[in-house]
């Protein structure tokens, strides 16, 4: 093949420009540590480190959320582990104060205990975490518990066969009862034979006469109902139906003032995880009624009703316990899944060093091959000029 | 006949002479563009018969032919056509290789994620204050992200757009320049000689006008030159051009390539050199890029729209406005309205809640109000809402619906199954339909506590301040396959890495044609050097050649003055 001056310059141009490009990229990978910067270089690659690094966020954005929920119910397991202590405390006050042998004075000065006892619990059942309610469910910005003033509560009659009663209110509700109450009247349609609660246990000491117009029953509970007799007796049926109270509450009663939804934390996409124990949970409502019942037997001196009070506290110190179990069960988990995500972690980190990482040893040896392909192609190009015919005429 | 010696010598200096012009001409052009070197061709003059004999008369100098190979001229010429079209293509991929990120920063897929991470953690921590600032700057990244991205690829549309007038310019240039050498070798060519330099200088402009359009060299029975584009539009005949132009301009698009003369319109140009890909790249490639942010965008604004307007702050709304206006004469979906998402409202249903003063929810549920897709008028939603005791509904001049609470009074939307308040931007995140409008809503850019975490009981309309559900909704997003404009379903993450990877895969086809076409450019000037270069080696060989035949016949001269020196001798 026939040769010309400018094609050898050209070539030798070309390979000089295409070791160059190689020094250029070798500069670059070794300066960045990467194989690659941009999609222009390696588009499918980019893509995979788009994705690896997509994971990366979503996982440690996991790690954070779980860890937020431990960090929730951490608090959440301290609070009820002081709860549990006020339980014990209150269960062994209430085996000494069930011996007959103590005085009332001992039983009011360990009135005062419990008292100090219910207010700690109730700090507790109110704990705040970073100033949120944490047995509140998402209602994180009201207490938990609230003591309530006193309300006499609400009736709704439903009646029933018995044609000669045609309407029950209730007039009295002094002990802030609730209850369901079934009202029957004797064969004769003239009486009230008998007003039952809804264990059936009758709480008329004797058949109530009526008179035409509104009568007033007091039952022994204390509540008063006012009954409306038109004073045509029925003498068919004895059923004149029911009435059911409600909203009733004694003066410091307490009560849940949260919501019935749980705090869930978003781990992933898909999937949540429940950081909060809710004070709606029998356990709360157990403990605080076994707590009032034992302070109120010990006001009252009531031996029988201390030595109740020991079996109920027993029991919900039991619940207490147990739902602190079920927050470590929780956390345990919570250790396991956060330790499946740090995991994850790590090798998503390893994988974008595999796959983005450049190898340092194969870029300096291409380098080093191209400087010496460089060097030589300079020391040809000016060689060429002694070689030209020019020099010998 | 001694004479003879005489003339037959002097016309070997004659030639020798041209043939040493010949090789100087080659020496001074050995680095001239499009150059073919020259040869000298020799031939005898024509005999004297003097008697039975022939005599020779000596040499002359018959033709200065160029070298060159027509096969490989047309391949050079094709392949520069395709070599110009790579590298415009490639330098404008290059061009817009910022929008796309790097390892370093990787922009919009950064930002999503951010976005999404922002969520979650407002998700986990509902009333945090700082977190509901934390997604609003995130959501403002993304803003930027998609607004810079967006303006980028237009600019470099445009400015595609722009280099086609100055590749019009050049190319025109070339016509004229073409057209002019043509009617100077017709005027050289008349006695039969062939004029080499001009014959170079217009192959050498025939393949710069390849480089800027597509052309094709057709031979004419007449001998004329004539080209064409690869569609056959004719662009030159000798001294007659047909220049290039644009055209008028046509709505939504950018205006054709057409002849200056006639109007009519040229295609094919889109098939090489530096006009075919500017248009590629300005029709297709850079537009596409726009189609598929756009859509990111679009996808983007609704999807969160749908949750966001179906979530409700703690405490409710006292008053809220429609982001985008309505013909209340209309239907919500009607093909005609203006709102950007109105064709996805459909037949369903959205709740209102009312609350008190104290909070307290009247009905406890809420009241729904109905949406009947290709009925239903944005005066008919205004009509339902006035009739929900406790809020107020206006539709101001622009047809934007406004909602507020009676004094003391908030109100929360919930339950939107007909899309009516994403698509019209009620209670809403984003503004906007693609990825030049998009922006965080008024509402929450004056206020980061606008943003909505909870959603509203559909049972008891109670809000807790700590309910997650509509940012946990958001958070699920991340990876849900959406589409609101007839794209394929994709989550939006992978829209945005497959965004990347489109653009990397064409860097990676320009530049494996780009390499091809060079390579293929420089075995075929490699081969045309080898065919038509000057290799000044031989040429100066040649010289030598040349020199002595000059020399020798200057030593035929000399014997022959000598012989005619001794011949007068013999006379004196």
């Amino acid at each position: 093949m026939r040769i010309s001056t400018s094609q050898i310059y050209n070539n030798l141009m070309s390979g000089v420009q295409g070791q160059m490009e190689i020094q250029d990229r070798g500069n670059r990978q070794i300066s960045s540590g990467t194989r690659f910067q941009t999609p222009a270089e390696a588009g499918l690659d980019y893509k995979l480190s788009l994705d690896i690094r997509h994971a990366q966020t979503s996982t440690q954005g996991s790690i954070d959320a779980i860890k937020t929920a431990e960090s929730r119910l951490g608090s959440s397991q301290m609070a009820l582990a002081d709860m549990e202590s006020i339980m014990l405390r209150a269960e062994s006050l209430a085996v000494q104060q069930s011996n007959a042998g103590l005085s009332a004075q001992e039983r009011a000065d360990a009135a005062l205990e419990v008292g100090h006892l219910i207010d700690r619990f109730m700090q507790d059942a109110n704990t705040q975490w970073n100033g949120q309610s944490l047995f509140s469910g998402t209602a994180v910005d009201q207490a938990a518990f609230i003591s309530n003033n006193f309300n006499a509560g609400s009736s709704v009659y439903t009646p029933g066969t018995n044609t000669s009663i045609t309407a029950v209110t209730q007039s009295l509700n002094p002990n802030a009862v609730n209850d369901t109450y079934s009202i029957t009247l004797d064969a004769a349609g003239t009486s009230i034979a008998s007003i039952t609660d809804s264990q059936g246990t009758n709480l008329l000491a004797a058949p109530v006469a009526l008179a035409a117009g509104a009568n007033a029953v007091t039952m022994s509970n204390g509540v008063e109902l006012s009954i409306t007799y038109n004073g045509t007796p029925d003498t068919v049926n004895q059923a004149a139906g029911s009435l059911v109270v409600s909203g009733a509450l004694q003066q410091g009663a307490i009560t849940y003032n949260g919501s019935n939804q749980d705090r869930l934390v978003a781990v992933t996409a898909t999937q949540s995880v429940t950081s909060n124990v809710r004070g709606d949970a029998p356990g709360f409502t157990d403990a605080i009624n076994a707590l009032q019942m034992f302070q109120t037997a010990l006001q009252n001196n009531d031996v029988t009703a201390i030595q109740t009070s020991v079996g109920a506290l027993t029991s919900a110190g039991d619940g207490v316990i147990n739902l602190t179990s079920e927050v470590g069960g929780q956390l345990n988990y919570l250790q396991n899944y956060r330790s499946s995500f740090e995991d994850m972690k790590i090798h998503l980190d390893q994988q974008l060093n595999t796959h983005e990482a450049v190898d340092i040893a194969a870029v300096m040896t291409e380098l080093e091959q191209s400087n010496i392909a460089l060097q030589a192609s300079y020391s040809q190009i000016s060689q060429l000029q002694s070689l030209s015919l020019v020099n010998y005429l | 006949m001694i004479f003879d010696a005489l003339n037959i010598a002097a016309s070997g200096l004659q030639t020798n002479q041209k043939a040493l012009d010949v090789v100087s001409h080659n020496i001074a052009n050995v680095n001239t563009a499009g150059y073919s070197r020259q040869v000298a061709d020799f031939g005898t003059v024509a005999p004297d018969k003097i008697g039975d004999l022939n005599f020779g008369r000596g040499v002359d100098l018959t033709n200065i032919r160029r070298i060159t190979d027509p096969v490989i001229d047309q391949a050079q010429m094709d392949n520069d056509s395709q070599l110009s079209y790579w590298q415009t293509v490639d330098s404008g991929l290059v061009s817009v290789e910022n929008v796309f990120g790097s390892l370093q920063s990787t922009g919009l897929a950064s930002s999503l994620d951010d976005f999404f991470l922002s969520w979650q953690q407002l998700a986990n921590n509902p009333q945090d204050a700082a977190q509901k600032i934390n997604v609003r700057a995130q959501s403002e990244s993304i803003v930027t992200n998609l607004n810079n991205m967006q303006t980028q690829l237009a600019d470099a549309q445009l400015a595609a757009d722009a280099s086609i007038d100055q590749a019009i310019i050049g190319a025109n240039q070339l016509l004229d320049s073409i057209s002019a050498l043509s009617q100077q070798i017709n005027a050289q060519e008349v006695g039969g000689s062939t004029a080499n330099d001009l014959r170079d200088q217009r192959d050498l402009a025939l393949r710069d006008l390849a480089k800027i359009i597509p052309v094709q060299q057709v031979s004419t029975g007449d001998g004329s030159f004539l080209i064409q584009t690869l569609d056959g539009d004719l662009l030159l005949q000798d001294a007659s051009v047909n220049h290039l132009a644009r055209g008028g301009a046509v709505p939504g698009s950018f205006s054709n390539i057409v002849v200056a003369e006639t109007g009519t319109e040229i295609t094919g140009v889109n098939r090489g050199g530096e006009i075919g890909a500017l248009i590629e790249m300005r029709d297709n490639t850079y537009d596409g890029y726009l189609n598929d942010l756009n859509s990111i965008a679009a996808n983007l604004i609704f999807s969160t729209n749908q949750i966001h307007s179906n979530g409700a702050p703690a405490g409710g709304q006292i008053s809220t406005n429609a982001a985008q206006a309505s013909n209340v004469g209309l239907a919500l979906n009607d093909p005609a309205q203006v709102a950007p998402f109105a064709s996805q409202i459909q037949t369903g249903s959205f709740k209102v809640h009312v609350y008190d003063a104290a909070g307290v929810a009247t009905p406890a549920g809420g009241t729904a109000i109905s949406v009947t897709a290709g009925t239903t008028t944005m005066s008919d939603i205004a009509t339902s809402l006035n009739a929900v005791v406790g809020i107020t509904a206006t539709i101001d001049a622009a047809g934007q619906l406004s909602v507020s609470g009676a004094a003391g009074n908030t109100f929360a939307f919930s339950d939107d199954t007909s899309n009516t308040l994403a698509a019209y931007e009620i209670n809403s995140f984003f503004h906007g339909s693609d990825a030049a409008t998009i922006s965080v809503s008024t509402d929450i850019q004056a206020d980061a506590g606008a943003i909505n975490t909870g959603q509203v009981n559909t049972t008891t309309s109670a809000i807790s301040s700590a309910d997650n559900q509509g940012a946990a909704a958001m958070l699920a997003l991340q990876d849900q396959a959406v589409s609101v404009d007839g794209t394929p379903s994709q989550s939006l993450h992978n829209r945005t890495a497959s965004l990347s990877t489109n653009y990397g895969t064409d860097v990676s086809v320009s530049s494996q044609q780009l390499q091809y076409r060079t390579v293929e450019a420089e075995s075929l000037a490699n081969q045309r050097q080898s065919m038509s270069g000057v290799n000044i080696d031989e040429e100066l060989i040649e010289m030598i050649k040349f020199q002595r035949a000059y020399e020798a016949s200057a030593k035929v001269i000399t014997t022959t003055n000598q012989m005619l020196d001794s011949l007068m001798g013999l006379i004196r």
